[in-house]
């Protein structure tokens, strides 16, 4: 008798336990104050995040989580995560925030809800000197996916890249908006993903022909030392699935910290912290 | 878990299959081959290649394959020699690349598993069949190789097994194998839960006609644990027994 009633108490005990791990959910959300905040961003796109020598992360994200963090007056712990697992790792509750150049798209915005973007510039595209695509020039205007203004001008630049990208691979990294924009739009084009960013190391060797990234990671690349080979080219594309710039992506079901992010990214804006900090990373402003 | 969402993984995941058995079946098999070479190498300590065997085991064996797809994919694309030699035609492509390190891989430790099992043929089949005037190669086909094959066969089903699982890591050089598919479905849909648990049935569906392969080998190539049933073999026990 004595055993059943231990076992009676232990079976209550660890009921109790399982509903305190899964029913309060929402309820304790909202109950979060947010004074401590942790934040994961990739640490391999410089200049928006990198990893420096000494292991400790640094770049545009890095400080502007800094900064917001301190005008929220919250407590916040920035972490490393690789890019492939970045969303899922944020829905599983290992962080709460991701600050990592993340374009807000609609696809991602399905799972993550979005702040306000922090900084804009659109994709374009990246070749070496020696490739045919070198020839193709690069023109500094946006064009919009979503805007019907620029229908006319997507399509003569969609027909012209279907043409000169014949017979090329473009290596691009997974979970991109890059590779949605080459799935829904280059559809006939030869792709490779790849994890990180060692479709640059492809480019480099000749087995790709050509990378899809940000506009403003791929302008500091070319500036890097040693890449002296690489060249922009074709046109910038931005709106619509490729999204209206990197935002903060956190929880969906945590709106009161989004707000809380909203309102200290408008504080940065308007008094030009933001672009402070990006006149110190990109050399240029990013500010939406 | 979502069910219908795993069905829906499960067949985009089957054309991923192909690739995962063409790269598990060639390494295996060119594999096999260069550990029989090795071992033979090892066991007749042929110098100065025996030298060389030994220091390719230990680094292949002394290294994740991760690493070693990783030099073999982006490091040696590094040097502008490689990538103007002829064989640029094949490293140039990640199939090749992959190929080339799971083979590498599974003949370093094949070699040690077939190099145990040629030392232990018994002295004394040797000894027969030099008695019977054979020698040299006619030796080593008729009586080292075929006992040697049944010592190995129960370490080399191991291999088999983790030369499955060892193909996934191609996906990480663009390869679209299982785990490539897999990849590219969690990216899109953030789902990583379900596209594992189907990648990994896959895996284990694989692992399991392997076994059953492994097994029918291994019964027919020692006819003295074949069928006739259990009392012919208590018959037998008890014959040795008795004087």
């Amino acid at each position: 008798m004595k055993l059943t009633y231990l076992k009676r108490g232990i079976a209550a005990v660890l009921m109790a336990l399982c509903a305190h791990a899964f029913l309060p959910g929402k309820a304790h959300a909202q109950e979060k104050s947010w004074d401590t905040i942790r934040i994961a961003t990739e640490g391999a796109f410089p200049p928006f995040n990198l990893t420096k020598q000494d292991g400790t992360l640094d770049g545009y994200d890095v400080d502007l989580s800094n900064a917001l963090c301190e005008r929220m007056k919250a407590k916040c712990t920035i972490i490393a995560q690789p890019w492939d697992g970045i969303i899922p790792a944020l829905n599983a509750g290992k962080y709460d925030a991701i600050v990592a150049a993340m374009s807000a798209n609609p696809e991602r915005a399905k799972v993550v809800s979005f702040t306000i973007p922090y900084a804009a510039g659109g994709l374009t595209f990246l070749t070496s000197k020696d490739n045919s695509l070198a020839d193709v020039p690069y023109v500094d205007t946006l064009i919009r996916l979503d805007d019907a203004k620029d229908a006319d001008s997507l399509k003569d630049a969609l027909a012209e890249l279907n043409t000169v990208f014949a017979g090329k691979v473009a290596g691009l990294q997974a979970s991109t908006i890059a590779t949605e924009f080459f799935h829904k739009y280059l559809p006939d084009v030869e792709i490779r993903e790849y994890k990180g960013n060692e479709a640059e190391l492809d480019l480099a060797a000749g087995r790709v022909d050509m990378i899809m990234a940000s506009l403003m990671y791929l302008s500091d690349l070319v500036k890097q030392d040693g890449k002296e080979n690489l060249v922009l080219f074709g046109p910038r594309f931005g709106g619509g699935l490729l999204g209206q710039g990197a935002a903060i992506a956190v929880r969906q079901e945590d709106d009161a910290l989004r707000e809380k992010l909203d309102a200290a990214l408008e504080e940065l804006k308007a008094d030009g912290t933001m672009k402070e900090i990006s006149m110190k990373w990109f050399g240029f402003d990013v500010t939406p | 878990m979502d069910f219908e969402f795993l069905g829906q993984t499960f067949l985009k995941l089957l054309p991923g299959i192909p690739v995962t058995l063409e790269l598990a079946t060639l390494s295996l098999l060119l594999g096999a081959c260069l550990a029989l070479a090795f071992a033979v190498i090892r066991v007749r300590r042929i110098r100065p290649l025996n030298w060389l065997v030994i220091g390719y085991v230990y680094v292949f064996r002394g290294t994740p394959l991760l690493v070693q797809m990783f030099i073999i994919y982006y490091g040696l694309a590094q040097f502008p020699e490689i990538r103007n030699s002829f064989a640029w035609t094949y490293l140039r492509e990640p199939y090749w690349c992959a190929l080339l390190a799971l083979v590498l891989n599974t003949a370093a430790y094949g070699s040690e598993i077939l190099r145990g099992a040629l030392l232990s043929v018994p002295r004394g089949q040797i000894m027969a069949a030099q008695a019977c005037g054979m020698s040299g190669f006619l030796l080593f086909r008729r009586i080292s190789f075929p006992i040697a094959l049944r010592q190995a066969l129960p370490a080399y089903g191991n291999e088999f097994i983790l030369m499955i699982k060892a193909t996934s890591l191609a996906s990480l050089v663009t390869l679209a194998d299982v785990t490539g598919i897999a990849a590219r479905i969690i990216a899109e849909t953030y789902r990583p839960v379900e596209v594992f648990v189907a990648a990994g049935t896959i895996y284990l569906a694989i692992s399991y006609g392997l076994i059953l392969l492994v097994r029918l080998a291994e019964t027919r190539l020692n006819p003295d644990q074949r069928d006739p049933a259990p009392v012919a073999r208590v018959d037998a026990a008890r014959k040795e027994v008795t004087p």
